[in-house]
């Protein structure tokens, strides 16, 4: 009995410790937002997170790719420093929901001695001369000395519609689709990613498997071995319509579904006349909700 | 008496002058019956409406749908507008969406922006891309998806037409 209270005990705590460990949701407005989108809000819900329960949360948000990476309404001068977080970036509280915490641009603060107006997310990490050079953030949610926070390591991130043009070694178009519009995804393998299969630069008949999921991602539709179009730009595409990949189960449409799971695969012919397929790994978007 | 003679011409030169009486410029363009007949699709592009305004290469921009689903052409679109008000539409083997038959009619006799479809109570407006050439034989319908909380364009579909 005694090993069995103090089992129930173990996992009571367990569970407390994964409840205070969740990640923190949040909402952008827009909904999409490039590095110059002006007035935009992301509002926060701690609930279940590290920092619930604070009445004075922060933001330490940074950017993959700058130096420093860090926002600068997260330190003052010219180094970021963890243990000494600016004032700045203290997010404003929502009124009437105290597990709810805000920021907003245009964000006017006073940065070392300096009252400074960031419009937009390039001005909140210094690059509004060169916006281009950041395509999302990062961020975590902490107490202002640091001791609660939330998980880093872009375990919540804000991505950013692209302004430049880059080729990748997965794009669709348009770029963003909703389940009712023609969509063509692009594998680009002259781009390929560290951690494939490099045998897919010797393949042949490359080919595509596509799965369509509902919110819950269940998958409601699959279909595979797809053909592509080598296109001049060397992308191998292949388009499709989400109503006219396969048969729904009874009850559910194309309105049900939410995700795309795309994965290509290519054949190569080994000696002896055996062949071997090999993968890409699993390209995975969410669809809109288009008027 | 030569002075005289000519302050006299002088006078009747200037009361001579009238304002020209400004001429109808036209008859207002009446678009229904240039629209009747049966038209087939030649043409069919989507766009990204993000790309487009950020001036992303072609590639990026648009893409000719036309013929991209084999054996499924979009040309295989045809649509017939009748001098009585009613319409018929055949969309072949595309997976063209519209209204197969039923009545139509511009939104604006004068200013044309689009076409509305009935059949029944189901109703589809066909906004118009351009009536400029439908005199010598084509259109543009188009349609557009707009983002929910901005009503930013996000994509355009164009169906270019010429009358059969």
């Amino acid at each position: 009995m005694k090993k069995f209270i103090v089992l129930i005990f173990i996992i009571w705590v367990s569970f407390g410790l994964k409840a205070q460990n969740a990640l923190p949701t949040f909402t952008v407005t827009p909904s999409e937002i490039d590095a110059l989108t002006e007035n935009v809000s992301i509002v926060f819900d701690v609930t279940g997170s590290a920092v619930d329960g604070l009445n004075d949360v922060y933001i330490w948000a940074w950017a993959p790719g700058l130096t420093p990476s860090e926002s600068l309404i997260c330190y003052e001068g010219a180094t970021p420093s963890w243990g000494s977080i600016s004032q700045n970036a203290k997010l404003e509280p929502v009124t009437g929901s105290p597990k709810k915490f805000k920021l907003t641009l245009p964000k006017k603060v006073t940065r070392s001695g300096v009252e400074v107006t960031f419009k937009n997310v390039a001005e909140l990490f210094g690059v509004g001369d060169s916006p281009g050079k950041i395509k999302s953030f990062g961020f975590l949610l902490r107490s202002q000395d640091g001791s609660k926070q939330t998980p880093g390591d872009m375990a919540t991130s804000v991505k950013l519609l692209p302004l430049e043009f880059s080729a990748s070694y997965f794009r669709t178009f348009p770029a963003k689709v909703s389940s009712r519009d023609v969509v063509t995804a692009y594998l680009n393998l002259s781009m390929l990613e560290s951690g494939e299969d490099k045998k897919l630069l010797v393949c042949g008949n490359i080919t595509a498997g596509i799965s369509l999921l509902d919110a819950n991602s269940v998958k409601l539709v699959t279909a595979t071995g797809l053909p592509t179009a080598l296109t001049s730009q060397g992308e191998y595409a292949f388009t499709f319509l989400p109503s006219m990949v396969g048969t729904y189960p009874t009850g559910k449409t194309v309105g049900d579904v939410k995700k795309c799971q795309i994965v290509f695969s290519g054949i190569i012919n080994k000696q002896g006349g055996t062949t071997e397929v090999v993968k890409t790994k699993t390209f995975e978007f969410d669809f809109q909700v288009y008027q | 008496m030569k002075n005289y003679i000519t302050i006299l011409f002088l006078t009747i030169m200037v009361f001579s002058c009238q304002p020209d009486e400004i001429p109808p410029i036209g008859e207002k363009t009446d678009y229904r019956p240039m629209l009747a007949g049966t038209w087939g699709l030649v043409k069919f592009e989507q766009i990204d409406a993000d790309a487009e305004s950020k001036s992303f290469p072609t590639y990026a921009t648009v893409k000719d749908l036309t013929r991209v689903f084999t054996g499924h052409p979009y040309t295989d679109f045809s649509i017939t507008f009748n001098q009585d008000g009613t319409f018929t539409s055949s969309q072949g083997t595309s997976y063209m969406q519209m209204l197969t038959s039923g009545t139509w009619a511009l939104n604006d006799e004068n200013y044309p922006s689009a076409i509305v479809l009935t059949k029944g109570t189901e109703k589809q407006t066909v906004s118009l891309g351009s009536l400029a050439d439908v005199i010598v034989g084509r259109i543009k319908f188009m349609e557009v998806r707009k983002q929910a909380d901005t009503g930013k364009t996000k994509i355009k579909y164009i169906y270019s037409l010429t009358k059969k």
